[in-house]
Formats: C-alpha cells, structure tokens, sequence
C-alpha cells in the first residue's frame, strides 16, 4: 500500500513535469513561428494637423495580402489622444471613400452588402474605430494593392462627405493601427499633431506718390508772350504724377487772382476769363485746357499738340480749385499737360499781364 | 520511465537552448537611475521567408512623445522603431515687412523628426493670394525668380527635387520661388528615416512702384505625411 502510494506520487510528479514540458514547448514554438504581416507604404495624410482641429483623412497602404470578400479592415485612432469621431456613422456612406486600382469602391451602409461593394460595419465613435468589410461575392484585391481611404469631407463618391474627425487633443506623434483584412495582418503609422500648423505670411507696402512739373526748374513759369487779336497765344505745363495710392489721385489748380497788369495786387486791368468752353483769336479771352479728358474741373480738352492757333478749348481759372486730373487707381508716371491760351481784342489795355496758379496733387489710399 | 523523462529532459534543454538570454542591467548615480529587467525569453529568428526577434517578460514598455519627442520604451520598441513623427515649424508669422522694388527674402525652417521607412514629405496650401483685406494682392511669381522692380512674391526651398524652387541661399540673391496656391504641393521630403531634418523656405517677394499700398497678409496651412 505505502510502496503503491509513492508509486502514485511519482506518477503524478512525471505527469506534471512532462505537461509543463509539452506547454512550454508549445509556446516557444508559437513564439518562433508566428506569420503575422505587416502593411507596407503605411501613411496617412491629415488636411489638417492642429490638435482639436477637425480634419480629413486619406490613409493608404500596400497589402501584405490580398482584401478578400467577408474581410475586414479596422482603423484605430488610438485610445486615450482625444480623437473624435462624432458624427460618423455606419449609416453615412457619403463620408468614406475607398478605392484600390483606378476605381473607387461602392460604400454602403451597414446591412446593406452587395457583391463588389464595402460596407461600413460598425463606427465606434468611443474608441474611434472603423470596420470596413468586402462584402460577399465581391472579387478580391490583388495581393499587394494600394489601398487608398478617405475620411471626411474629402469623400465625393456616392455624395460629398460632411462630417470631419477632430484631432488629438495633444500633440506630439499620434498612432493609427490598421487590421486586416487577411487575419494577422496589420500595420501602425503616425501622424504628427501639432499646437499650430498655420503661418501667417505678412507685408507692407507704404504709401507713395509724387508729383513733378515741367517744363524747367522751380519757380516755373508758363509765359504766353505778346497777345495778338489775330492768334491765340500758349504755353504748356506738365503734372507728371506717380502713386501706389490704391484709389489714385487727382490734381488740382487753383489762381491767386485774375491774369492781372501789372500785378494781381494792384490789378487795374485784366484779362477777361473765357467762357463757352472756346478761345477765339480776336476775343479777350484767357482759361486753360487739360490732355485728361475725364477731369471733373477743367473740363475743356487739350488735344497736346499745337497750344494756341486760331483757337484753343480752355476754362477759366478761378481762386477754386478745380481737377484737371485724376485716375482711381494706382498709377505711374501719368503726364498731364495743361494748355494756358489768350486772345486779346484791339482795345485790350496794354500792359504786362500775370498771376501764379497752384497746383495741388492728393492721394487717395 | 527513466529512459522516458531522460529523453524528456534532453528535448527541454535543447528546445529552451535555442532561445537567447535577455540579461538585465541596473546603473545608478546622483543625478539618474535606469531600471533593469529581466525578460524571460527573446531573440532574433528567421528562415527562408521571415525574420523577426522577439522579447517577452519586459516592463514598462510603451510609447509616449511631446510636441518635440516621441520615445519607445522596451527592447522591441528599440528594435522594431515604434511609429513616430515630429513636425515643427520655426515660426508661425512670417513677416516681410516694408516691401520694395529690391527682392527680399525671409526665411523659416521647418524640421521633421520620423521613423518612416519610406520617409516623409511636407505640403503647403494657402488660403488665399496675398492680399489687403481689399482686392489689392501681390501678384505670384512666374518665371521662377523673383525679380526687381517686379511685383511678384512666391515661396522658395532648401530642399531640391520639390514643386517649390530650391534656394539654397535665403536671404540672398537669386531669390528663386514658385507660386503658392490653393492646391496642396510638396516643399520638402526624405525618403528614408531621418532625425531633425531641416528645410529653409523662403519667402521671396518685391513690388513695383504701383504696387498698392496696404498691409498686406495670408495664411499658410503645412502638412507633414510620414510614411511607415
């Protein structure tokens, strides 16, 4: 009977030995041998990387093995970085694209598989997981296709997707884990979420704008010589304008008095200002013309040539300053030139006959 | 049953033979401390058609990063290069200040960090031309270089082989750049694995002397895709 006892223990001792050998053994050889594959030309392009910035996805990757009808693929933005996937259902096909090959693949909503199409199994809005499955009787990937799946509102197929995932809540290097579809098969890639992921580019560009007459040098003089009742006299003078001012400029010219002799001081006589847009040869008549001929003042128009003749387009001067010329936007070097012409009749007194005019050029920016 | 557990005990010593060691460490002074470990199996296995190594029995492994870092914890981690990309940007305005007829250029780096086998690549789009809250914007560049007197403004890169111009010398002369637009393109890449990998963009811009005046501004969106 004691003889038998031990016989027992000793039984018992090689049983569980020789078990523990065997499961040990089991386990190494699983620990050496597992086949599991990985995807290659894992990425995942984000159309925005700020954390807590809603973006669209475009995950692509090669095949360790071909996507098989009943197979499924799941991405998983890891748990615990803030993803947030509301808004995404399984029954909102418009906001998923997938495609390998040139075509794209029709997405259906769960419960409604049809050979050759995917279905969006499941949305799991806590732990931020898709399931896509290769519905039955559809024909398989080839082995090591590209697959491409687009997230958001990036989605066109089949309709425009109208929701977006909203970013990590942290930044740094954040993990996407695919599965599928071949059982084993995986793969993991990262996307680096960022405080800000904007740069805001600026410049200046400071107003300018001159102003310059011609001919000759300052103080400038426009001399109309000796009036003769059988010309009309004239004289040119250049505004020559250049202005970055966005909405252009306008010059003005404005006289201290009436073309007076001997002076506009002690004008005893005058030059009588033109009126009816026209200076005559034998009229007492003095004003000016402008080449713009769009200006709001002076608005009779010099055609640039030939100033004075038998007759001359002209307004008259006045102590208001009137434009003689403007533009609305910017512009360089813009010549204008005004034509000074009179006329005098028999009986116009004799004399020497002046007065200064200003010129005034404003920029509008 | 001797002869028995005999050949048992041989095929045990044989089998656990072939597994390498993972030996443990501790080390400390005044100013750190590293924690050893011991794993209970690990090593590196292949045949004709796979390769891998294996650890089991490890602690505290894992994956953490920052903005600036990304770290893998554990033997394999420090094997099998856990997935990670750092993007930074230097700064996130860029200011050209009082534009004039002479080219200026004003540079920014970006820098990615990643483990990506196929590398990365780094994208940009802007949302709109550079613009006064007007209408007035400063025209793209075309022709490749941004000229005198000219009024263009466009974007330029360290790195060769991009949609943007290479100008390797920003701030200087030539002011190489390219048009930025509303579509996403490439401004800088690596097609391998790389740390702290810097490009220099350059923002390049003059105007002429009817060039709107204004202040003057748009907004960049970078995009940095690693692939693993």
């Amino acid at each position: 009977m004691r003889k038998s006892k031990k016989s027992m223990h000793k039984r018992l001792f090689f049983l569980i030995f020789a078990s523990t050998l065997v499961v040990s053994g089991l386990l190494i050889y699983v620990s050496n041998n597992a086949q599991a594959a990985s995807h290659t030309a894992v990425s995942d392009t984000l159309s925005r990387l700020q954390s807590s910035q809603s973006a669209d996805h475009t995950i692509t990757f090669t095949l360790a093995s071909a996507w098989n009808a009943t197979e499924t693929v799941v991405i998983d933005f890891a748990d615990g970085d803030g993803w947030d996937t509301t808004g995404f259902a399984n029954t909102e096909a418009e906001d998923y694209d997938i495609k390998w090959g040139a075509a794209e693949k029709t997405i259906v909503a769960q419960g409604s598989c049809a050979a050759d199409s995917i279905e969006i199994t499941t949305v799991n809005t806590t732990t931020d997981t898709f399931t896509f499955t290769l519905c039955s009787g559809s024909t398989a990937s080839g082995a090591n296709e590209v697959i491409e799946i687009q997230i958001g509102e990036n989605a066109t197929t089949g309709g425009s997707g109208n929701d977006q995932i909203e970013n990590a809540t942290g930044t740094g290097s954040k993990k996407i884990i695919i599965t599928g579809p071949t059982s084993g098969d995986s793969a993991s890639l990262a996307v680096p979420i960022m405080d800000s992921d904007q740069v805001t580019v600026s410049a200046t560009v400071d107003p300018t704008i001159t102003s310059d007459l011609t001919p000759g040098a300052a103080p400038y003089t426009c001399s109309l010589g000796t009036l003769d009742n059988g010309a009309v006299n004239g004289c040119e003078i250049t505004n020559t304008v250049s202005t970055n001012a966005a909405s252009g400029y306008n010059s003005t010219i404005v006289e201290n008095g009436n073309l007076c002799s001997p002076s506009v001081a002690v004008c005893t006589y005058w030059i009588a200002d033109t009126v009816g847009g026209t200076i005559a040869a034998g009229e007492e008549e003095y004003g000016v013309s402008t080449t713009d001929t769009n200006a709001t003042g002076i608005t009779a128009d010099y055609d640039g040539v030939a100033c004075g003749g038998a007759t001359e387009n002209g307004s008259a001067i006045t102590g208001i300053a009137q434009v003689y010329a403007d533009e609305t936007a910017a512009i360089a070097s813009d010549a204008t030139t005004l034509c000074h012409a009179a006329s005098i009749t028999a009986t116009t007194e004799a004399g020497s006959y002046s007065h200064v005019t200003t010129h005034i050029t404003t920029g509008n920016f | 049953m001797n002869k028995t557990l005999s050949k048992l005990i041989i095929a045990f010593i044989i089998l656990f033979s072939s597994v390498t060691g993972v030996l443990a460490f501790s080390s400390n002074s005044e100013t750190y401390k590293l924690e050893g470990e011991f794993g209970m199996f690990g090593g590196a296995k292949s045949s004709e058609t796979y390769k891998m190594t294996d650890t089991g029995g490890g602690f505290a492994v894992g994956f953490g990063s920052s903005a600036n870092y990304g770290t893998g914890s554990g033997f394999q981690y420090v094997i099998a290069e856990v997935r990670e990309i750092i993007f930074t940007i230097s700064s996130n305005s860029v200011d050209l200040e009082s534009l004039s007829t002479t080219p200026k250029g004003v540079p920014n780096i970006i820098t990615v960090t990643t483990n990506g086998a196929g590398g990365y690549k780094v994208s940009v789009v802007e949302d709109d031309n550079l613009c006064t809250s007007g209408t007035d914007c400063i025209t793209d560049v075309s022709g490749g270089t941004v000229d005198p007197s000219t009024e263009e403004y466009g974007l330029g890169t360290s790195k060769s082989g991009q949609y943007f111009a290479e100008d390797s010398d920003c701030p200087n002369s030539p002011f190489n750049a390219t048009a930025i637009d509303n579509q996403v393109r490439q401004v800088a890449s690596a097609d391998a694995p790389i740390d702290n990998d810097q490009t220099t963009l350059c923002y390049e811009a003059a105007i002429t002397g009817t060039t709107p005046a204004g202040s003057y501004s748009h907004v960049l969106t970078y995009i940095a895709t690693g692939t693993f």
